[in-house]
């Protein structure tokens, strides 16, 4: 016996637990262990004490409450003095309880007045319900990009009943600039082509009654809006519109058209375009003479299909119909639910063009529910963006945060819209979104990750800058010191 | 031949009660009340809620007897009925800490005599009974200060004489613990009391 076995068996031959060799042989390496044989004289001190424990006597008016329960009990198992030959027939132990309360009814009943209402049993549904609930939701995060932090909720299908004025704008535009005004006018014969906006100008400069190609739904305010070009007109115009509307207008939506304003400065058209190779691919788009307001947008829709959100050339080429197969996949589409649905799976399957086309359709034709607009907009905007089509994206990012202030995931697009301008080296109007973003409990953390970038993005900027405005300066001072020379 | 009840087996007893012998429950309740009461005095520390809890012990073994599938010895099921009402108790009370009602505290330094000042004070035979009685309340005040764990093991050894083996089964624990447990309990023991070493060997 070693000193780690013996220790191992002190408590049992304290005891006698051990069997009579195995404790002589114990009490022998006590007797040469002085270690040993100091813990063996500390635990029968202990095992001294502890056997001097006077116990106490128990109450005696409790044997009286217990002992009358114990007789009712088992006068109810008791046999009956003079059974009948059916109960005599009966099992001995047979319980007039079980006879009661037979049944799987009964046996649940009991059981959940026992054990499945203690409170270990509780706690353990309660942690068994919380893991559940965390393994069916985690795989529906991951099936989304690491910056989605919101839920998406899965619509449910609803029929097309009618457009949706959420993707704002979205009419092909043709830019050029009126040599005689200098500000940019629409098509090459913008005053024929477009006599909305001819109308809307005269409304606003000389009160001239409207065209009849002015759809009857439009407003002084709508059209207002696609008017303005400086970032002020287009936020007033915009506010205007959204209090016709009972809309509630939010601070991006000035950083947003302060954006629009600088990319339609670098010749963009705002709201017209492809996506691309695929959108090269579409209908042609609808007739300009049609007014962008709501009841004329809803003929639109059911009589042509939307363009595509932008073309980056300033001249607008018309689309060619779209082939047999693409007509049997639209034919084949259902309503917005699925669509959305269809563009979920795109996106999760990183189809982003795919994804943004089906998002797109959601967003122009949501049907009777209309809460799937922001979270299709807003998907449109992640698929723009994930297409590398970052002015694409910040449009659709200013039509979620200006037409959406409330939508839960407005944080989160704030800061996926700075992304996209800081791309676009628009670096004030990123630093604008993050900052507000940064207000938001939810994404507050992210912001400010974000704002670091963005400052180092900014100090580059400003050393190019600094090297640029140098290297220009160099050779006028080299001119003027040969001048001076000479 | 006359049985004698008292050569009935627990599981016997609870059998017969089963079937409609409430003596034979009386038994039962005889023979376990006071070691059940003692474990649950100590674990609870206060007088008026181990009376409680005896009570609840036995109502609880009228109203489940049935539950008793006689796959362990009763005790280690009445026992674990015990320990989880105590437990129970333990929970409820977890913010208000009470001393024991039974046995005065004397860690303070102002709350009595040592037991080397007693000895100092008078003959050592004049104080003997002093000493012995005092050295119960100490025993009960070490006990109870034990940690839960090692307490109810030690409890199911000292009072109630269980083997190991089956308090490793009421505690749920392996047995390996259990005498590891016990082992502690009886080394904080001998360090609680050790100003009693002289006497307590002296008695042996």
């Amino acid at each position: 016996v070693d000193c780690e076995t013996c220790t191992d068996r002190m408590i049992e031959l304290l005891y006698e637990e051990l069997d009579e060799s195995e404790a002589n042989a114990t009490r022998a390496h006590l007797e040469g262990c002085e270690a040993c044989g100091d813990a063996w004289d500390r635990l029968s001190l202990g095992h001294a004490f502890g056997s001097r424990l006077a116990l106490e006597e128990p109450p005696t008016d409790f044997r009286a409450a217990v002992m009358r329960a114990a007789r009712e009990k088992a006068a109810e198992r008791a046999p009956a003095a003079d059974p009948d030959p059916v109960e005599r027939a009966a099992p001995v132990s047979a319980p007039r309880e079980d006879a009661d309360e037979a049944g799987l009814w009964a046996s649940f009943v009991r059981w959940v007045g026992g054990s499945a209402m203690r409170p270990q049993f509780a706690m353990a549904m309660t942690l068994v319900l919380m893991v559940g609930i965390g393994l069916w939701y985690l795989p529906e995060l991951r099936r989304h990009d690491p910056a989605d932090t919101h839920a998406i909720v899965d619509p449910a299908p609803g029929d097309e009943v009618g457009p949706s004025a959420s993707l704002e704008p979205a009419e092909p535009l043709e830019l050029r600039t009126d040599p005689h005004t200098g500000r940019i006018v629409t098509g090459d014969d913008g005053e024929e082509e477009r006599p909305r906006r001819v109308a809307t100008t005269e409304a606003t400069s000389a009160q001239a009654p409207r065209p009849e190609a002015e759809a009857p739904g439009a407003t002084h305010d709508d059209l207002a809006v696609d008017e303005a070009e400086t970032p002020t007109e287009m936020a007033q115009a915009e506010e205007r519109a959204a209090e016709r509307q009972g809309q509630v207008i939010e601070e991006p939506m000035l950083d947003m058209a302060e954006g629009a304003e600088a990319l339609l400065a670098q010749g963009e058209s705002y709201g017209s375009g492809s996506y691309g190779a695929e959108g090269s691919a579409r209908p042609p788009s609808p007739p300009p003479s049609q007014a962008r307001t709501a009841p004329a947008y809803a003929r639109e829709a059911q009589t042509a299909p939307m363009p595509s959100v932008r073309q980056p050339s300033v001249q607008q080429q018309p689309s060619p119909p779209p082939t047999a197969p693409q007509q049997r996949q639209q034919a084949s589409t259902g309503g917005a639910g699925e669509r959305y649905q269809l563009g979920m799976d795109h996106y999760r399957g990183r189809r982003y063009r795919a994804a943004a086309e089906e998002f797109e359709a959601v967003v122009r034709r949501p049907g009777p529910d209309r809460s799937l607009v922001p979270s299709a907009l807003h998907h449109l905007a992640r698929s723009l963006r994930e297409a590398g089509d970052c002015r694409a994206a910040v449009r659709s990012y200013d039509n979620l945060l200006s037409q959406h202030g409330s939508y839960r995931g407005a944080p989160d697009a704030m800061i996926e819209a700075a992304d996209c301008y800081r791309r676009l080296g628009q670096l004030s109007q990123a630093r604008r979104l993050l900052e507000r973003a940064s207000q938001n409990a939810g994404v507050a953390a992210r912001a400010q990750r974000e704002l670091s970038r963005l400052a180092v993005a900014e100090r580059e900027h400003r050393r190019a800058s600094q090297a640029g405005a140098a290297a220009e300066a160099a050779p006028a001072e080299a001119e003027a010191a040969a001048a001076d020379e000479n | 031949v006359m049985e004698d009840p008292d050569d009935l087996s627990d599981e016997e007893l609870l059998r017969r009660f089963n079937e409609g012998d409430a003596d034979a429950f009386e038994r039962l309740v005889r023979r376990y009340e006071r070691p059940l009461y003692n474990f649950i005095l100590r674990s609870v520390r206060r007088r008026e809620r181990a009376d409680e809890l005896l009570q609840d012990v036995f109502m609880k073994v009228v109203q489940r007897s049935r539950d008793f599938k006689g796959n362990s010895k009763l005790s280690t099921w009445l026992y674990t009925i015990a320990r989880n009402l105590c437990i129970d108790h333990s929970r409820k009370m977890v913010f208000r800490r009470h001393k024991s009602l039974d046995a005065p505290s004397r860690s303070g330094d102002d709350e009595g005599p040592t037991l080397l000042e007693r000895q100092a004070a008078g003959g050592p035979e004049a104080d003997r009974a002093a000493i012995a009685k005092d050295l119960q309340a100490r025993i009960a005040e070490a006990v109870e200060e034990l940690p839960e764990e090692q307490r109810e093991v030690f409890l199911l050894r000292q009072v109630e004489g269980m083997a190991f083996k089956e308090i490793a089964s009421v505690v749920g624990v392996p047995e390996n613990t259990v005498k590891s447990r016990m082992r502690y309990a009886l080394e904080r023991l001998q360090r609680a009391l050790d100003e009693y070493k002289d006497y307590v060997r002296e008695l042996k």
